[in-house]
């Protein structure tokens, strides 16, 4: 039977990438993040969160008989 | 009581002659009495009423709802030390006036019938794949199911569509030595513990069995991490999801607590409610749930842990596409969810909880649970490790970014179009893995060969990875429901959203690392979907 590391054959990354080609993928995303990011003043969805804390805090579950 | 020395039970009652007759040693050190109880003859269940120091009607009827269908065989341990148990009596228990035995019994369940307490003991490797699992039964009022852990899917759940967290757990009986791999479940006595100490309880003794990082705590324990600034800590303390995400930080993880915005007025019925009117809140719970961690689930007046789902392979009726990927829709893989697998200390383990109206929801109908509906969730806690920074929606949003990027959207056009699926709708399915058990699963895949050789599995096995990643799966709705995918965005779960770092992304036969892409002609089109976060088996182990 043969043992599990003849089953395969190692895959050399750096050697694909050799071949393959430039991306500015990565940089043009994140400059697209920071973009927007700059342009808002504050986080609508942690807003939000604290608004919904504000709204529930004093609600209580697990009481007698939950 | 009061005048007259009466004992709890019948057993205990013995146990309290043993003393008046100075038997103390010989009661103590006694035979362990094992009995056996064949539940398939007629009124076998009521037997255990019987039989089984401790047990309850309460208790006899949640089990009975849970095992009927798949136990033949009860074994019971009249005479059982539960450390958890022996902990609350300690410190709550004992200080009552009315006399109380510090032991519990404990109940096995085995789907073979005719066993006898030899083969149970001396053969166990025989019946180890017939252990159902076990509950200890505590010496309380009606509530009596103490720790327990059984194994779903030998209850007849399909390992096809059910998916929940388990742990595996050591149990012996007379030094026969049996496994059980399940969540742990507790109910609530309704005095020192109540729901949300049953539901933490649960959550940290998954952890700690599961993690070697976390300790193991007793629920006394609990009860003292609980804040006394609303009021002291027993009996009857009302819990909120802020007492929750406290305590699961004194324990030793970073919780996440997700509200659902838009709460509706107060007075508004629960039966108004609708999961809809917060679908991204939703998706950022599912996404936990998927990622393998407990979620404690608050509903208006109850908490309960959701640890899995129940998978359909249809898009639910309520659900929209949430993206456009090369300009086709995306349906989050929540939209594929028929139930959610919750713990509730009121019913068995592994309950369904399900849309409002959906007559599987295990409190559909119920006058006593009319408000346990997935859309009823109003505040999830999760407990994080304290490495995962990255928020789901941050996740989702980055990883659709790559996806759409146009030099990416070309690419998954084509693979839809060579695999006959460009008139599926997509499926996007975003979770946490530990880089280590992502590699682990990659590894797997390769050396499986399912779908023949794919060198493209090997590159995250030979990257230095971050301890957690994000990771959003792509696929054709068809191909999900094989549980393959097309293409995978991988993120570093410990950046941030302005650092906005992918580790790699692949789609079909091409992948993209750092600043850099390729075609691998030798690589497969689509990849199986990675399994681990929720106990995923081998079918043919189950």
């Amino acid at each position: 039977m043969s043992q599990p590391y003849d089953l395969i054959e190692l895959f050399d990354v750096e050697a694909a990438l050799g071949g393959g080609w430039d991306t500015r993928m990565e940089e043009e995303v994140r400059a697209e993040v920071l973009s927007e990011l700059r342009d808002v003043a504050a986080d609508a969805s942690l807003l939000r969160e604290q608004e919904d804390w504000n709204a529930l805090k004093d609600r209580m579950v697990g009481a007698e008989g939950g | 009581m009061y005048g007259r020395v009466k004992a709890t039970t019948e057993w205990a009652a013995r146990r309290q002659r043993g003393r008046e007759d100075g038997q103390v040693t010989s009661a103590t050190y006694g035979n362990t009495d094992i009995r056996v109880v064949d539940l398939t003859v007629p009124k076998g269940w009521d037997r255990l009423l019987d039989r089984c120091p401790y047990m309850t009607r309460w208790g006899l009827k949640t089990l009975c709802s849970g095992l009927q269908a798949a136990a033949r065989t009860a074994v019971i341990e009249p005479h059982y030390i539960c450390r958890d148990f022996r902990n609350l009596f300690s410190h709550f228990y004992s200080k009552k006036f009315l006399p109380r035995d510090a032991h519990c019994s404990r109940v096995h369940f085995f789907s073979a019938s005719g066993l006898d307490e030899l083969q149970v003991t001396a053969n166990s490797d025989a019946w180890q794949s017939d252990y159902l699992g076990f509950s200890v039964i505590q010496p309380v009022v009606d509530r009596c199911l103490g720790r327990s852990v059984y194994d779903p899917l030998r209850l007849g759940r399909d390992p096809r569509e059910f998916f929940c967290l388990q742990a595996t757990t050591p149990v012996h009986i007379n030094g026969a030595q049996y496994v059980v791999r399940g969540y742990p479940y507790i109910s609530q006595t309704g005095e020192a513990l109540v729901c949300a100490h049953a539901a933490l309880w649960g959550v940290c003794r998954f952890l700690s069995q599961r993690f070697r990082m976390y300790r193991e705590v007793l629920p006394n324990d609990l009860i003292q991490m609980t804040a006394t600034n609303a009021g002291r800590q027993v009996p009857y303390r009302g819990m909120s999801y802020s007492d929750y995400s406290e305590i699961l930080s004194e324990f030793g993880c970073y919780p996440a607590v997700l509200r659902a915005g838009g709460w509706p007025p107060e007075g508004t019925p629960d039966d108004a409610l609708s999961w809809t009117r917060v679908r991204a809140t939703y998706h950022d719970i599912y996404s936990y749930v998927e990622s393998g961690f407990p979620v404690l689930t608050s509903f208006r007046d109850h908490v309960a842990t959701t640890i899995g789902h129940v998978i359909g392979s249809a898009i639910g009726k309520d659900h929209k596409p949430e993206e456009l990927v090369a300009a086709r829709p995306v349906y989050n893989s929540f939209s594929l969810i028929r139930q959610l697998v919750v713990v509730d200390d009121n019913v068995f383990p592994y309950a369904l909880l399900g849309y409002k109206g959906d007559p599987d929801n295990y409190a559909h109908g119920s006058s006593s649970n009319p408000r346990r509906s997935i859309d009823a969730i109003y505040a999830a806690v999760v407990p994080l490790p304290e490495k995962v920074f990255l928020r789901p929606s941050d996740a989702r949003d980055l990883a659709y970014r790559f996806l759409n990027y146009p030099e990416v959207t070309p690419f998954i056009e084509e693979v839809l179009k060579d695999l006959g699926c460009e008139s599926d709708p997509l499926i996007a399915r975003l979770f946490v893995a530990s880089g280590n058990s992502f590699k682990v699963r990659k590894l797997r895949y390769a050396l499986d060969k399912v779908l023949g050789p794919d060198p493209l599995l090997q590159v995250p096995i030979r990257r230095n990875l971050p301890h957690f990643l994000w990771v959003m799966e792509l696929s054709p709705i068809s191909l999900y429901n094989h549980r393959h995918a097309i293409a995978e965005v991988v993120l570093d779960a410990t950046a941030s959203r302005r650092e906005c770092e992918r580790v790699y992304m692949r789609v079909g036969k091409r992948f993209w690392l750092g600043k850099k892409g390729a075609a691998v002609s030798g690589a497969s089109s689509n990849f199986p979907l990675y399994t681990h976060n929720l106990g995923e088996r081998d079918v043919s182990t189950v």
